[in-house]
């Protein structure tokens, strides 16, 4: 089992009030390696928190993460980001590319933190840009990117690590709705070659692109399905199906 | 009105995000007033110097849009972190006219709470500078008086950047869409070009800038020749910032050390930002060297006039009978002078017989020529400026009794000691006595030196009679000579200094025309502490002023960046750089930025220092040591002062920067 989630609870206290928000209240589900996975629910409904926790941004209330049987969440504070550096790789809504590097350091820069030799740099990403289509765009900034190429130089970036898990939190969500299927196609294709991809998204048309889907409401995990060999289009009409029972049986 | 209510709401709400402006402001109307009261002081006059007027006048020209430069930068600030707000104002329905009209409101608002603030902060400070100077020195004779220009003048330079800024902040909300003023993230850079060509005229514009400090000459091009070097060496160092840096990080970046983490950050956000970084080096350097240099005349004056004053006083207390006959020439007698020196004696009870007597024959202003064999015919005026050596005669008896060593003379031979200049030739032709020089003496001391200004040379002669036989020699055909004295020199307590002075000037003897004159060192000190009391409150306070604009600068560049590096560093610490590794990041930023303008501003220092050296010379202070370590004291206060400054900054910067997980 790579990921295995325990009981996880996340409440927030803030600062200056006495009101708590439970974001989390009981999580449970593991993930095997090679799996795609998209995490499905509204918006409040804690996938952001959730996946903040399993990228060790954040540390729960209560529960168990573990990855390949490591604890994560009793890492202590000075090791987590090498443990990120070394077992992670990040996907954001937002891109979160450093304006002031180029696209080639953008993406060398998970490398340069671990500090690995130039020449391994070169290599991987001499196999990954033209696999993501990112080859002419390297001397450029992140500025005279659009929004799907930047994604693209993302992803690059945090396959660059060969990380255990890829996390994204609703990846597509700044992308137009071409992009946006140009990208989840390239999940596809890089979950082919055996990466391992947890999603969290808000859109059915997103999560349809996985393997697996889990959605999320409350703060718990509540139903699952799994694509098996549908397509596309028929998963996204049995999530939309499985979300509207859920709300209609409410 | 509605309007005003909400541009006064906004203030009030976001306080947080306006104090750093209004800071800015107000230390800027601060400073500017403060150096207004001083130039505006009727006072000022009094201390009748040159430079002062000349620092003063340098001051205000970089003061003014300096402080204009930093509002407008703190203003620009304040514009990005609020143009969301304008934005949503935009969307909700507000037309722009009426953004525009409510920051407007906003800036008048700012305006004159910055005037009421800064001069109140402004009175309450220079009093308080003040008054700790009084405390200090003791008596004054500078005093600070506000005039109403005080006043004026600060609220104009404040007016005139406002009205900039309003037409920035209208710009700025006509040319951006809500869109873009919603978003109004950075709009990204490309990578700056290496600039050879810039790097070319910086260094020349440097090169010619020393070269004018370093060949400055006293007279009456001196404050342009000053200023045009100043000028030159400003616009020097923005441009050598902007080649040298680009050079230097595009080096960095070619070079193997290039992916180490620290480094590869550090460089590229370096890069990043160039033009920013160039223009906040460029002012701290150029606000540290001003600090520089005005503390270390300030320090040299008020050093150099007490050194000198001891170098002229050897002794606490000389009494002196002059002739005031019909002649120039006529000496008081020995006998006379004895006769007034017992009667002294009893009356005081002060015994006098310790006491060294000669005859003083001053200081003559001749013209040396060049060569082996110099020839002196005529007395120069006093007031000529150039090529005028003072020469002091004096006798080998006179220096023996006050406790030198010299070899003997034959008559019509001499000795040679220099105060300041090379004068050796073989022979001078003294109004038509040929005499001989036999050598250069090293040393001489309790002989008072008269002068400094300029060259300075004295000739030791074989007795009395000989210095008395070259004396009458002389032609008095211009006033650059003095009335021979009678002198008597000791060392008194100041109790019987006072009393002994006191009652020798008091003394009467009709046998001849005779006008007595006392010199008290204690007296002197004093007096001379107030005169440069109000040099030092004038210097410190610029001084101050310098700094305080550094920091200023200091702090604004770090919490705008901090601003701009929160998201990278966020997103840096997304991917995996531990907070160890951020402060090791932000550190060696720092650094870099830390020393650059120390080592650049302490540079231009030692190109203006000879320049200095001169200036102060002119007030007759000539001492290499004492400017050397007071250099390196003052040097040392600012890059300790400077080091604090950037440590209390550098720690709002981190606290914006840091995020803990
Ligand atoms: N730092 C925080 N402090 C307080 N409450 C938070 C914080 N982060 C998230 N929340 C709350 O937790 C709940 C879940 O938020 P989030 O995980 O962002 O949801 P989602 O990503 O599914 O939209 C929301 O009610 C949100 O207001
Ligand atoms: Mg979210």
């Amino acid at each position: 089992m790579l990921l295995e989630v325990n009981h996880l609870a996340k409440v927030f206290k803030t600062r200056f009030s006495k009101e708590t928000t439970t974001a989390l209240r009981d999580i449970d589900f593991s993930i095997e390696t090679g799996e795609y996975i998209a995490i499905m629910g509204e918006s409040g409904s804690g996938k952001t928190t959730l996946l903040n926790i399993l990228a060790t941004l954040e540390r729960p209330t209560n529960g168990i993460v573990s990855l390949n049987g490591t604890n994560i969440t009793r890492i202590k504070a000075n090791d987590l980001a090498k443990f990120r550096r070394e077992h992670l790789g990040f996907v954001f809504q937002d891109f979160n590319l450093l304006d002031t590097l180029n696209v080639r350091d953008n993406i060398y820069l998970p490398l340069v933190l671990n500090r690995k030799p130039v020449q391994i740099m070169q290599e991987r990403l001499h196999t990954l840009a033209p696999l993501l289509h990112i080859s002419e765009l390297l001397n450029k900034q992140p500025f005279e990117l659009s929004g799907g190429q930047k994604q693209r130089v993302a992803i690059a970036r945090a396959l660059m690590t060969q990380p255990d898990l890829i996390l994204g939190d609703e990846p597509t969500a700044a992308l137009d709705s071409k992009n946006s299927d140009r990208l989840l196609t390239l999940f596809e294709q890089i979950n082919d070659e055996g990466q391992t991809i947890l999603m969290v998204t808000h859109s059915s048309v997103v999560a349809s692109h996985a393997k697996r889907v889990l959605f999320i409401k409350d703060g718990m995990i509540y139903h699952q399905l799994y694509r098996a060999e549908r397509s596309t289009s028929e998963f996204n009409k049995e999530i939309n199906l499985a979300m509207s029972s859920v709300l209609g049986g409410n | 009105m509605f309007y005003l209510k909400l541009a006064q709401r906004n203030i009030r709400q976001s306080f947080k995000i306006f104090a750093p402006f209004l800071l800015a402001t107000v230390m800027m109307f601060v400073l500017n007033f403060i150096l207004a009261s001083i130039t505006f002081s009727p006072e000022l006059d009094k201390l009748d110097i040159k430079s002062v007027a000349v620092v003063l006048i340098i001051g205000q020209i970089i003061l003014i849009p300096f402080s204009i430069g930093i509002e407008i930068y703190a203003y620009r600030f304040l514009l990005k972190k609020r143009s969301r707000e304008f934005g949503l104002y935009d969307i909700l329905g507000l037309g722009k006219n009426q953004i525009t009209l409510v920051a407007l409101l906003e800036l008048l608002l700012i305006w004159f709470v910055t005037v009421v603030l800064g001069t109140i902060v402004g009175v309450i400070l220079s009093k308080f500078l003040f008054l700790v100077f009084i405390a200090l020195i003791g008596g004054n004779y500078f005093n600070l008086t506000f005039l109403s220009w005080s006043f004026v003048m600060p609220t104009l330079i404040a007016l005139t950047s406002f009205v900039i800024l309003a037409f920035i902040s209208t710009w700025a909300l006509r040319h951006n869409s809500s869109l873009t003023l919603l978003r109004a993230e950075s709009h990204g850079e490309r990578e700056p070009k290496s600039r050879s060509f810039l790097a070319l005229i910086g260094i020349l514009l440097l090169g010619v800038g020393y070269y004018l400090a370093i060949t400055i000459k006293v007279g009456t091009f001196i404050v342009v020749t000053f200023a045009g070097a100043v000028l030159l060496v400003i616009v020097g160092t923005y441009l050598f910032y902007v080649a040298f840096t680009i050079w230097y990080l595009k080096q960095q970046k070619r070079g193997r050390r290039y992916y180490q983490p620290e480094k590869f950050i550090t460089i590229n956000s370096l890069l990043y930002r160039m033009k920013q970084n160039v223009i906040g080096l460029g002012n701290i350097t150029i606000l540290v060297t001003m600090a520089i240099v005005t503390l270390v005349t300030t320090v040299m004056l008020q050093a150099g006039l007490k050194q000198n004053m001891m170098a002229n006083m050897p002794f606490t207390t000389e009494l002196i009978a002059m002739n005031t006959g019909e002649t120039s020439i006529g000496n008081v007698t020995e006998e006379q002078f004895d006769r007034l020196l017992s009667l002294t004696e009893k009356q005081t009870q002060v015994d006098l017989k310790k006491g060294i007597q000669y005859v003083d024959y001053g200081t003559t202003s001749v013209k040396l020529t060049h060569g082996k064999h110099v020839t002196v015919k005529h007395i120069m005026s006093s007031d000529s400026q150039s090529g005028v050596t003072n020469v002091q005669l004096v006798s080998r008896d006179t220096l023996i009794k006050l406790g030198n060593k010299l070899p003997k003379l034959a008559p019509n031979d001499i000795f040679i000691h220099n105060y300041a200049g090379e004068f050796n030739p073989k022979t001078i032709n003294w109004f038509g006595q040929l005499l001989r020089i036999k050598g250069q003496t090293a040393h001489v001391k309790n002989y008072a030196t008269q002068s400094l200004v300029g060259n300075s040379t004295m000739i030791v002669t074989a007795n009395d009679t000989q210095t008395k036989r070259l004396y009458q020699r002389m032609t008095f055909d211009a006033d650059g000579y003095s009335i021979a004295q009678r002198k008597l020199v000791i060392d008194l307590s100041k109790n019987d200094n006072q009393n002994v002075v006191k009652a020798f000037k008091s003394m009467n003897d009709n046998t001849a025309p005779v006008s007595l004159l006392v010199s008290d060192r204690f007296a002197l000190l004093k007096e001379g502490q107030a005169y440069s009391g109000g040099f030092l409150f004038i210097g410190f306070t610029l001084g101050l002023t310098f700094i305080i604009g550094a920091a200023l600068i200091i702090y604004y560049k770090q919490i705008a960046e901090g601003e701009q590096d929160k998201e990278a560093f966020r997103i840096l610490q997304e991917v995996g750089l531990s907070e160890k590794e951020v402060s090791q990041t932000i550190n060696s930023q720092i650094r870099l930025l830390f020393f650059m303008p120390i080592v650049v501003a302490v540079i231009h220092f030692a190109g203006a220092y000879i320049m200095i050296s001169k200036i102060i010379n002119v007030f007759g202070i000539n001492n290499e040591t004492l400017m050397l370590s007071v250099s390196g004291g003052v040097i040392l206060l600012i890059v300790v002062m400077y080091y604090l400054i950037y440590k209390v900054t550098s720690h709002s910067y981190v606290k914006i920067v840091q995020r803990h997980v």
